[in-house]
């Protein structure tokens, strides 16, 4: 977009076409765009040199298998032994597939197919690679990531899906699946981490410092400062803080179902839990020392809340015929 | 620094294609008395150039000591004349004028390049610090990266660049670089016909990913 021509060369008509819109013309678009750049990054830091180690095949893949069920552990040592085989040439896979999504999914014409693939590898990825988020683990939390980041890449993928239904009167998460279906998406993935914070594991004195306490080390001061206040709370308030986290996250499960005029106070509520629960329990996705490969739940969590907040825009067709 | 060997010199070896490339548009325009945009061009060409030293320490491009210092004055340079582009755009679409320029996200890669070339200089004045070694001697001493939230929020500056070019491609594609576009203000506007646009715009995706990727390895 940068050769723009600085002055006019001829004084022909301008014609109609050439005066196409070319920036996102609606809030789908742009959501579908934020989805793609976190792809993109996630393939970036797929790249990093750990990732081709066998210390991330031998020893990273392997500790998702710990705590699961024995069906699901021997599932993940099998995909943990495949990739230990040839680390390079499938991490190299991994990160150029990641790129890829990224690239299709902000790439018009291939939007569908970017979208598709993402959620294929998603749910791969949620599986083999997270251990389905813990969560059958007993110990999975919102605080810690829960469900998995890579499970909201699926969710997110399929509520931006490109629709032509009639957008006038609901919100981006709603057009490709109906109203009903994505507050029920809503009130099951909110409700979900709520009753995650009610889990025996999560009732008990350290259960909250035992997530935060150690997250600030290695990352900026200013995350650290946070964490380590936090962490200082947390101490041994970890039965009162899950409860608490639970009547909030419960009260934002349920606010998408009350009358219109409260949805945006609970949807800025839900960006501001994401926000949270991004510094304080996943520091910032934990980028710094080279061993990050997502941006972890937070980001999703809050994008997933953007695509409810209430829109009139329509669909668009494109330039090139394709719903965005 | 540089993550692995192998997978720098591929980015490298893309740079000097997108220099080649930025390189031919610049004489080509030349050639041809074709409208392009030179100093976003000639701004590519140092871009790709020394990204690729970097990338590549083989090329000697980008050494340490002189070299460093002389790329970083390079880069602060660039830097003003962008920042001082921004504002004089800012300035004509305060005056209503409907195309009023794209300097921003370059003002943000000269920056980040001032950025990357000063923490290569980081390790060169404190002759104790032991870490690790790439980028051409690019080190932080084992530690935490300077300024690394200024390094992460550039790295999610450039994805978010480049899937937003990405975005574009087909509208530029339509365009074409035969077909006429508007330029200037509504009321006094004319056309021209832009040189090869959609490859100008690739050139901007490869470079940014590449810079992201490059600030993503000083992550560790």
């Amino acid at each position: 977009m940068s050769q723009v021509p600085r002055t006019a060369t001829s004084t022909a008509a301008p014609t109609p076409h050439a005066v196409r819109p070319l920036v996102p013309t609606d809030w789908r678009r742009w959501l579908q765009l934020a989805l793609a750049a976190i792809w993109v990054f996630d393939g970036i830091l797929q790249y990093q040199t750990y990732m081709f180690s066998s210390d991330f095949s031998a020893s990273f893949l392997p500790g998702m298998a710990e705590g699961n069920p024995e069906w699901i552990a021997s599932s993940i040592l099998w995909a943990a032994h495949i990739v230990e085989g040839n680390p390079v040439l499938i991490n190299a896979g991994f990160a150029t597939l990641q790129l890829g999504i990224g690239v299709a999914i902000a790439f018009r014409p291939t939007l569908r197919v970017g979208l598709a693939v993402s959620i294929v590898w998603s749910l791969g990825v949620w599986w083999f690679g997270e251990g389905l988020g813990m969560l059958l683990t007993g110990g999975a939390s919102a605080l810690a990531g829960a469900p998995g980041a890579v499970l909201l890449y699926a969710v997110l993928a399929l509520l931006l899906w490109p629709t032509v239904k009639d957008t006038s009167t609901s919100f981006v998460a709603a057009q490709p699946v109906g109203v009903p279906a994505a507050k029920t998406v809503w009130v099951v993935l909110w409700g979900g981490l709520a009753a995650l914070n009610l889990q025996p594991s999560q009732l008990t004195a350290d259960s909250v410092n035992s997530t935060v306490s150690g997250m600030g080390d290695g990352q900026p001061g200013w995350v650290s400062f946070l964490i380590n206040r936090f962490a200082e709370i947390s101490d041994h308030n970890g039965v009162a803080l899950s409860i608490i986290g639970a009547i909030i996250l419960a009260l934002v499960a349920v606010g998408i179902i009350l009358p219109r005029r409260w949805t945006r106070a609970v949807l800025v509520a839900a960006v501001v839990v994401a926000a949270f629960i991004w510094v304080m329990g996943e520091a910032l996705g934990a980028p710094f020392g080279g061993q990050g490969t997502d941006v972890n739940s937070g980001p999703l969590l809050a994008l997933i809340a953007l695509a409810y907040w209430p829109t009139t825009t329509k669909a668009v067709t494109t330039s090139t015929g394709v719903l965005a | 620094m540089i993550g692995p060997t192998w997978l720098a010199a591929i980015f490298g070896v893309i740079m000097l294609v997108a220099v080649a490339v930025a390189a031919a548009h610049i004489i080509a325009a030349w050639r041809t008395h074709r409208t392009t945009d030179y100093e976003i061009d000639i701004h590519n060409v140092l871009m790709g150039v020394a990204m690729a030293g970097m990338l590549i320490p083989s090329l000697l491009i980008v050494t340490t000591g002189p070299s460093t210092i002389a790329w970083l004055v390079v880069w602060i340079l660039l830097t003003i004349w962008f920042a001082i582009s921004v504002a004089r755009d800012a300035t004509q679409r305060r005056h209503g004028n409907g195309f009023t320029g794209h300097h921003l996200p370059h003002l943000v890669m000269s920056a980040a390049m001032v950025y990357m070339f000063a923490v290569m200089l980081v390790p060169a004045s404190d002759s104790s610090a032991s870490g690790t070694s790439g980028m051409s001697g690019m080190s932080v001493g084992g530690g935490l990266v300077p300024l690394a939230t200024l390094d992460y929020a550039l790295v999610i500056f450039m994805v978010g660049y480049a899937v937003l070019v990405v975005d574009r491609l087909p509208g530029l594609a339509a365009i074409g670089s035969g077909d006429l576009r508007v330029v200037g203000h509504k009321d006094t506007a004319t056309t021209a016909r832009p040189l090869a646009t959609t490859t100008a715009a690739i050139i901007n995706i490869v470079m940014a990913v590449t810079m992201g990727y490059m600030l993503t390895m000083m992550f560790a």
